[in-house]
């Protein structure tokens, strides 16, 4: 049966219509419990069972108030409750209070029904039907012609992959945890430690050997003298690359050493140079003399901004363009002028999508996100470089809320956006590549989500996303560590 | 099955039970509680040192609200559900006057005895909590608890069965102790501007939880929603479902607290009932581990008199407005959570749909409550406890199309 037949029988009932489907269709959707049906006798068993609920009521009303020893009539306080109800009141309280809640539900049952010629029965969505209609609801646009049985299947390969994701970003954090990193380095909190479990799951491979590598990376002493948040940044996106980390510590390096000899600040060489450490050495050395060129253009703009932007996915002089033509378009659209606004449009204007549908997206999805992003500009930019769907992308991000708050993958409720907006790079949902009809086509080759460097998506959320939370953190101190007491 | 009590762990609080104070007011339903190892006063260590080391034994707790502390290791099962005694009034974590611990450096500057800043001089200076002589909140020492406020909490608590007051839950008080001359004489000595003339007491309660509604604890359940669920362990639709069900029996019982303790004094000729005064749901109750709320600080719940049934339908429907958006805060940033983690009823509409059928189901076997749906509105039929013929009234809980 195809998703999107079951979905208008959904929809359907799910607003009380007729669903006008087939004997075939009601068994198909019966059999995978997203819609009950009864015959009339049944129905009208259930109606008139539903019918004792007001009787019921009045019943364990009554028995509530003489457990708890309610006025005897006149008047008078009786004093503590529970003396007065008579032997067995409390007993046939209790199964009243089962019969009421059968009841209350039997009345659900009755009140939802719909009436469905065909199958000559009653019919109402179950409560896997209703999370059903909202997966068809989130995805039916791609999946409109798939099997229904072959689209569920494929959002549970999705959720579980979340799931693994963080079952993996759990087995690193754990294995450095038992490296003590943290002991060693006190700066550094468990939030730190788990954003980088969490970004590493991006890198392909062994997860203890990622956690090796990250911790290697983490507690070279290169990082002497470097802020604590460049250093994170730092160790997340050299280990997350594939390859010995030792030679791209060494890279990294050079690369600041020849940011610096460029005339980018000290402070900003390190996420810069993070920005661009998965890039080859040709396309890096011409990345470096791009952000030259980038600077003296718009020399108001950060480097750490302009990064981005430095990596040659369009010729310079259309990457300014672009640049330009979304900030003034960010602004038209009411966006606040600043940092993040110019950070927003630089990952905008890197982007694979043409400026104007970029800027489309982007308005969509920043309307959608929670308000819980310190930088929804930012956030909301992230998000909309996806080849999904807006209201798909808004969808990836909250299935991956979902999947951090149900692991507990977290110490603090700030952390979770945070950490899930990372989830929603590193697992692609289902596995629909292609265009929507009435969509242009993105203009750069888009690379599958699983291979997407870390290094284009975790410094600009680190800087924008996530230094917020930190700060949040460290004004915070004793909700930090909370760990569940339980008697 | 029994419900764990949950507390959020907190910076620890070294505490010296003393088992001998000169005077003692208990609670006889909660009396096994008060036994040999529990019975006494829990006073700061410095606090006990500085008296002069009276006959007691140290008691590790941990740091609830300013003035309280939780003793992980007493703990109590009363119908079903867990419940973890702690002490109020056994010091202030915090300066009264600043955003600082109330460190012994701070001591020494409000100690107004001599011969107590030479011992003070021995001291460490870690940030360990005391109890004041500073004149707090009309007549309360500041870190202690004043009688009249300890005995109001008190007589709440002998009213109710248990934790169990006419269906509205409470965090009952097991005794309230007066504290040593000695330890007396000595927290009196320290204040800031106003010294305080009354006795020292302090009262030992039992709560199901530390996790209040809004503000007042590390973790809470309005603003970390998220964390208050892993507290709890909710891990499955069905779970939240029962959890949100126990939730809003609690909180519409709390709603309607007047009317259902309302009763006729024959002797003035007046109703009277509970009401709350300077209290609220968001700070002053926490939340169980099955979602029940309790309320914490019955100090501040005392009778309100009326005279005729129009004051008391005035009574209830002012009880009723002034605390249902603490309440449906609390409901709401729940469904909202269970969506998010379960992937249910998208649109927030739909959610407050749902939070409505389960208000409904919640009040069923209310005593004084019925809620239903009427001309497109969901109402609330209040009967309370006496006179319900004439002090009925019927409170809007929904308006609009909510089906």
């Amino acid at each position: 049966m195809q998703s999107r037949r079951v979905a208008e029988i959904l929809e359907a009932l799910k607003a009380g219509k007729p669903p006008a489907m087939s004997r075939e269709e009601l068994t198909v959707l019966t059999g995978g419990d997203l819609v009950r049906s009864f015959d009339r006798p049944t129905r009208d068993r259930l109606a008139s069972e539903a019918e004792r609920l007001v009787d019921l009521t009045g019943r364990v009303q009554e028995l509530s108030r003489a457990v708890h020893g309610w006025s005897d009539g006149t008047g008078v306080f009786l004093g503590a409750s529970g003396a007065y109800a008579g032997p067995g009141v409390r007993e046939e309280l209790r199964s009243a209070m089962n019969d009421l809640e059968e009841l209350t539900r039997a009345r659900a049952v009755v009140e939802s029904l719909v009436w469905n010629d065909a199958s000559e029965s009653f019919c109402f969505l179950t409560l896997e039907g209703r999370r059903a209609l909202a997966d068809l609801r989130n995805w039916g646009a791609r999946a409109g012609d798939l099997p229904h049985d072959e689209f569920r299947e494929r959002l549970r390969n999705y959720r579980a992959s979340l799931g693994n994701a963080i079952g993996r970003a759990d087995t690193i954090l754990r294995s450095l945890h038992g490296w003590t990193l943290l002991d060693a380095m006190p700066d550094f909190t468990r939030a730190d430690l788990r954003l980088a479990s969490i970004a590493l799951t991006a890198r392909p491979g062994d997860a203890f050997q990622a956690a090796r590598d990250f911790a290697s990376v983490f507690r070279s002493p290169a990082w002497q003298g470097t802020r604590r948040e460049d250093h994170l940044v730092g160790a997340v996106v050299l280990a997350g690359l594939p390859g010995d980390a030792a030679a791209a510590m060494q890279v990294f390096q050079q690369t600041r050493y020849a940011l610096a000899q460029r005339g980018i600040l000290p402070d900003d060489t390190m996420v810069v140079a993070a920005a661009l450490a998965d890039l080859p050495d040709p396309d890096r050395a011409n990345a470096m003399t791009r952000l030259v060129d980038l600077r003296t253009a718009r020399p108001a703009v950060s480097p750490a901004i302009l990064a981005g932007l430095a990596r040659p996915a369009f010729p310079l002089e259309e990457a300014l363009r672009r640049l330009e033509d979304t900030s003034a378009g960010l602004g038209r659209l009411g966006y606040a002028d600043g940092e993040q606004a110019w950070a927003a449009s630089a990952i905008l204007a890197a982007s694979p999508w043409p400026f104007d549908t970029a800027l489309e997206r982007f308005h969509e999805i920043a309307g959608r996100l929670p308000g819980a992003f310190y930088s929804p500009l930012v956030a909301g930019a992230l998000l909309s470089t996806s080849l999904l769907e807006p209201t798909e992308a808004v969808e990836s991000l909250e299935e991956s809320i979902g999947a951090v708050t149900r692991a507990n993958f977290f110490d603090l409720t700030v952390e979770i956006e945070s950490l899930a907006l990372i989830l929603s790079h590193v697992v692609a949902p289902l596995d629909f590549h292609s265009a929507l009809a009435g969509v242009p086509p993105p203009m750069l080759a888009p690379l599958p989500p699983q291979v997407v460097p870390v290094s284009t998506w975790f410094v600009p959320h680190n800087l924008w996303v996530y230094r917020p939370v930190v700060r949040y953190i460290a004004s915070h101190p004793a909700h930090v560590h909370t760990i569940a007491g339980f008697g | 099955m029994v419900t764990p009590a949950v507390w959020v762990p907190n910076d620890p609080v070294p505490l010296v039970r003393l088992p001998e104070v000169p005077e003692t007011l208990g609670n006889p339903a909660l009396r096994r509680v008060w036994d040999e190892a529990t019975a006494g006063a829990y006073v700061p260590d410095l606090l006990w040192r500085l008296s002069g080391r009276p006959r007691g034994e140290p008691v590790d707790g941990v740091r609830d609200d300013n003035r309280s502390a939780i003793l992980p290791g007493r703990r109590v099962i009363l119908d079903d559900r867990e419940y973890v005694a702690t002490v109020k009034g056994c010091g202030a974590a915090t300066d009264a006057f600043q955003h600082a611990p109330l460190s012994v450096a701070r001591l020494r500057s409000i100690c107004r005895d001599p011969s107590l800043l030479q011992a003070l001089a021995a001291e460490d200076g870690s940030e360990i909590g005391f109890i004041t002589g500073e004149r707090w909140f009309g007549n309360v020492p500041y870190g202690g608890q004043a009688p009249d406020n300890g005995a109001i909490g008190l007589l709440a608590s002998l009213r109710a069965q248990g934790t169990d007051l006419a269906g509205f839950r409470i965090c009952p008080i097991v005794a309230l102790v007066r504290l040593p001359d000695a330890c007396a004489r000595i927290a009196s000595s320290f204040y800031w501007y106003r010294r305080y003339a009354g006795a020292y007491w302090q009262e030992l309660r039992l709560m199901p939880s530390n996790v209040r509604v809004y503000f007042h604890s590390p973790v809470t359940f309005g603003v970390d929603t998220p964390e208050a669920f892993a507290l709890f362990g909710l891990s499955s639709l069905e779970a939240c479902e029962r959890f949100l069900e126990n939730l809003a029996r609690s909180a519409l019982a709390a709603l309607t607290l007047y009317a259902r303790t309302l009763r006729f004094d024959d002797r003035t000729g007046r109703y009277l009932g509970l009401a709350y005064h300077d209290v609220w749901l968001d700070k002053d109750a926490v939340i169980a581990a099955d979602g029940t709320m309790h309320f914490v600080d019955l100090e501040g719940i005392e009778d309100v008199s009326a005279e005729t049934p129009a004051e008391v339908r005035e009574t209830i429907l002012h009880q009723f407005h002034r605390h249902v958006y603490e309440a449906s805060y609390a409901l709401e940033a729940m469904a909202a959570e269970t969506h998010r983690r379960f992937r249910v009823e998208g649109d927030p509409a739909a959610r407050r749909r749902w939070v409505i059928e389960i208000l409904e189901r919640a009040a069923g076997g209310d005593p004084c409550l019925r809620i239903e749906r009427s001309r497109g509105r969901v109402v609330a039929h209040v009967a309370p406890r006496a006179d319900a013929d004439a002090c009925s009234v019927e409170i809007e809980v929904a308006s609009g199309e909510v089906s």
